[in-house]
């Protein structure tokens, strides 16, 4: 996929994703039992209804919109929180790298997804908490990449030639620093967002995340699950809009890079 | 009479880019004889390391080669690969310019010398691949060549590695040696003792040498005959003392006289105008043309070749400077 | 003569080990050029940083015009770094990949409180006055030659009316072709602005045309110090005469040093070249020879070179 094709499907999806409450859909939280597990195609309800008779396509658009959320917020946060300890510990040399660096060893030792969960459970239930628990564990990650970067730029010349000009450490980092620096973060924190999507559908599907009766498209795969049975198609939605939302985020991070590396490589 | 150790005619190297090929080596002939020094002089992107490395084939496919490489009766272009790989190290070897990258930094050094003397059956057993590489150390003057042996790469100073290569290089006693730029990374004390370690192997030896340099001096101190290479093609050819002495090419000359020397008045330096043409961009005529002093419209439309002057010097020059010839 | 820079006793060790700088003395007077030759590892890099103060000497003095520089901090530092400037080695990285041409000399001049349109004039100003065309203004570091990034390097340098310049082997990585132009470049703007260098170099032939006066390092320490065409033509040194016996090309003499050099890490007591000299005696082991000026303005430290002793009254030897 080329680059306009994916980031073009990233910015549709996230049009889409704003433009929701503009469409007159069915209220995603209603439902009645008389409409239950209505297969797709059913008129009135293209995608179907849940086992509480909500309408599946109405729930599918809503349900993006908090997992959009919880996979972009998170890795914004990470992107200031971790590049700003990782620029900082990359360009000292002395303890304070030291601390910054074995501060987040600590919490690579986990898991990932078990310290988010653990963190969610923690914190209790709600999209806010979600968001906590992922911008945590997102932030290692990102301040890793941003110390190498960052300690990659130290040694070199012109970062002598910018110490010895007499300015700032401000302007030198965002004047000098930044420019080099701040590509390959974006580039890796891109290819965050699919998996923050996919981790956040995750903790909803544990009950974590956003509360019921609202639509989220983990929690509709928990939901559907007892009905693989009945109509695996239903639990098939959610599932399949998960999937396509991560890789197209996934391929759009991966053409920036492609695009990226490329003018860095010329210089 | 007895074919010289190496000989090259016509060599021409292309490498193949986004957008069509590109020729970094246009059509260069020379030959050596066993026991003789060529010194083949210039600049970054002259094509000069790149010709050096075709010798040996060391591009593999990414390089598409014509011409003529004989190595003693041997051509070399039309070998397989096979055969090719019998005789590099054996026959014709290389010295790089970085030994760091040349060495495998996993393994002891000893290992590595005993590997390229069983590779080209010179030590059967283990044993005797061991005690050679021993002595090859001994003979490029390490003190101590069997803690060396035992050590790393990353162990040994720079010019220690550079005496390691040398003794892989010599290591079957091959018939032509080829150095790519061997001190340029090396301090200037160290530099001098394995210039002299090279010219010993070599008397010793009876070797062909082939060195790449961008450093005038080194070509003056090593070399019995000098070609000097711009853009792709050797410029001037001959003896050294002529070809240094007095230079019948403008970019020799231009060459010399931008090395800065006491009896230069501060300032006063005489820099080369312009820069070398891109192998992707050459247009017709002398590759020198633009920044040449002396020239002409001929030298816009033709591109010279190289040919005898008179004096013992072959010059690819439309107006080659006046040669005074040698009472 | 006012001298620009003073260094006295200059010491530093790093965390590993190396004892990079082992008691360095320096003067360079104003508009003059003190070259500082030596091999890798002898501690002319580390004694250019630390003249910058970009790193701390572990003992020592240094005064710049006069100041004691070691004690200058923060925005006081900051300023004064006006007029002490730096060209680095490798034009591929002494520029910011990511500024243009024009914005990394900008940065030095913002940096001191420069703002438009004077600082837009000034650049263009500098650009002209290191042979660069306006076009350039806007090049980025990978569209320029190796010799002309040196040069926007040299801009930036003089951006803010330097005294003092290092020049960290500021041409060792230039093709002789471009390392003429950019040496008549430097001597050019020594001749109009009175501007200092320190020139750091292991290239002898380089030092010796662009210097005035030379110091020879080997070590961590200042072996030979003197007017550069005197030391080039009679080194003192066993050092200095094995760098340049060593030169390749003929008609030099052939003095040699023998062996390896030894590690900074853990250097011969005494004169740290003992190892490797031909001239070698037990005495050289026992303590570091001092500096002693063996003729006018012209010093070496080796024990074979007794200091100059005054005449007596009487005409005899004390």
């Amino acid at each position: 996929m080329t680059t306009k094709v994916s980031v073009g499907l990233v910015a549709a999806i996230c049009l889409l994703a704003l433009a929701v409450p503009l469409l007159h859909l069915q209220d995603p939280t209603v439902g009645s039992l008389g409409q239950r597990l209505l297969p797709p195609g059913t008129p009135g309800h293209p995608l179907g209804t849940d086992g509480q008779g909500r309408d599946l396509l109405s729930r599918l658009l809503w349900g993006l919109r908090p997992s959009l959320l919880s996979g972009l917020l998170p890795v914004g946060v990470a992107a200031l929180a971790g590049g700003t300890l990782g620029l900082v510990a990359g360009l000292t040399t002395h303890w304070l790298h030291d601390v910054v660096m074995r501060t987040l060893d600590v919490f690579y030792a986990f898991p990932a997804v078990l310290l988010a969960i653990a963190i969610a459970a923690a914190l209790g239930s709600g999209l806010s908490n979600a968001v906590i628990a992922l911008s945590i564990i997102l932030v290692p990650p990102v301040a890793r990449i941003a110390e190498t970067e960052a300690a990659r730029l130290r040694g070199a010349d012109f970062m002598l030639a910018a110490r010895a000009s007499g300015a700032g450490w401000p302007a030198i980092v965002v004047r000098q620093v930044l420019p080099n620096v701040a590509p390959g973060i974006v580039v890796y924190c891109s290819s965050l967002i699919g998996l923050s999507i996919i981790y956040a559908a995750g903790l909803s599907f544990l009950g974590l995340g956003i509360a019921p009766p609202s639509a989220e498209l983990g929690l509709m795969v928990n939901d559907l699950r007892q009905f693989i049975f009945n109509d695996p198609v239903l639990l098939l939605e959610p599932a399949a809009l998960i999937l396509v939302v991560a890789v197209v985020f996934n391929v759009a991070g991966d053409s920036l890079r492609g695009l990226l590396d490329h003018r860095m490589e010329v210089s | 009479m007895p074919d010289p150790a190496l000989a090259v005619d016509g060599l021409r190297v292309s490498f193949r880019v986004p957008g069509g090929e590109v020729q970094v080596v246009r059509g260069v002939s020379f030959s050596v004889e066993a026991g003789r020094t060529l010194v083949i002089v210039g600049e970054s992107g002259s094509g000069k390391s790149v010709t050096a490395r075709s010798i040996l084939r060391l591009h593999g496919r990414a390089a598409a080669l014509a011409g003529e490489v004989r190595l003693g009766g041997t051509e070399l272009l039309g070998l397989d690969e096979r055969r090719m790989n019998e005789l590099r190290g054996a026959r014709v070897a290389l010295i790089p310019q970085d030994a760091t990258g040349a060495l495998d930094p996993l393994r002891r050094v000893g290992a590595q010398l005993s590997e390229v003397l069983r590779h080209h059956g010179r030590a059967g057993s283990r044993a005797a691949a061991r005690e050679q590489a021993v002595a090859l150390l001994r003979r490029v003057h390490i003190a101590d060549p069997e803690q060396v042996a035992a050590s790393y790469p990353h162990q040994l100073s720079g010019g220690m590695r550079q005496r390691i290569a040398i003794a892989i290089a010599i290591s079957c006693g091959p018939q032509v040696l080829i150095a790519d730029e061997p001190t340029t990374a090396l301090d200037v004390t160290v530099q001098a003792q394995i210039l002299d370690l090279l010219t010993e192997l070599q008397e010793r030896l009876g070797m062909a040498l082939v060195m790449v340099t961008h450093d005038v001096g080194v070509a003056e101190q090593m070399a019995d005959d000098v070609a000097v290479m711009y853009a792709g093609r050797f410029v001037e050819l001959g003896p050294v003392d002529a070809v240094l002495g007095t230079p019948a090419h403008p970019y020799t000359s231009a060459l010399l006289e931008a090395q800065p020397r006491p009896d230069v008045p501060r300032g006063a330096l005489r820099p080369i105008p312009g820069v070398p043409p891109l192998p992707t961009s050459r247009a017709a005529g002398c590759s020198f043309a633009a920044r040449c002093r002396h020239r002409d419209a001929v030298c816009d439309d033709v591109e010279p070749d190289l040919e005898r002057t008179g004096a013992a010097i072959l010059v690819a020059c439309h107006r080659p400077l006046a040669v005074r010839r040698t009472a | 003569m006012s001298a620009v820079l003073e260094a006295r006793a200059l010491r530093k060790t790093f965390s590993n080990g190396v004892r990079a700088v082992d008691g360095v003395d320096l003067d360079i007077a104003a508009g003059e050029t003190l070259g500082l030759v030596g091999e890798s590892g002898c501690g002319k890099s580390t004694t250019g940083r630390i003249v910058l103060r970009l790193t701390d000497p572990d003992s020592g003095d240094l005064r710049f015009e006069g100041l004691d520089l070691l004690s200058t901090r923060g925005r006081a530092l900051r300023r004064l770094r006006a007029r002490l400037q730096v060209v680095p080695q490798d034009p591929r990285t002494s520029l910011n990949p990511r500024l243009t041409a024009g914005e990394a000399v900008a940065f030095n001049l913002r940096a001191h409180g420069w703002r438009q349109p004077r600082r837009g004039e000034r650049v263009r100003e500098l650009f002209a006055r290191v042979g660069l065309a306006p076009g350039h203004l806007a090049s980025y570091p990978h569209e320029l030659s190796g010799g002309q990034a040196q040069r926007v390097a040299i801009a930036r340098a003089l951006a803010t009316e330097p005294r003092l310049v290092v020049c960290d082997e500021a041409v060792s990585a230039l093709d002789k072709s471009v390392q003429a132009e950019v040496l008549n470049l430097l001597t050019g703007i020594q001749a109009q602005a009175g501007v200092s260098y320190l020139f750091i170099s292991h290239d002898l032939a380089v030092v010796e045309h662009v210097a005035e006066r030379v110091a020879v390092m080997y070590l961590g320490r200042v072996v030979e110090t003197g007017p550069a065409a005197e030391v080039m033509a009679h080194p003192l040194h066993p050092y200095t005469q094995a760098l340049f016996g060593s030169l390749p090309g003929r008609g030099r003499g052939r003095a040699h040093a023998q062996g390896e050099p030894p590690s900074p890490r853990n250097p011969p007591s005494g004169c740290h070249f003992r190892t490797r000299c031909p001239g070698a005696v037990p005495r050289c082991a026992e303590a570091a020879p001092p500096l002693v000026e063996v003729q006018p303005g012209h010093r070496a430290a080796c024990v074979h070179h007794p200091a100059m002793t005054p005449p007596t009254p009487n005409g005899g030897t004390p």
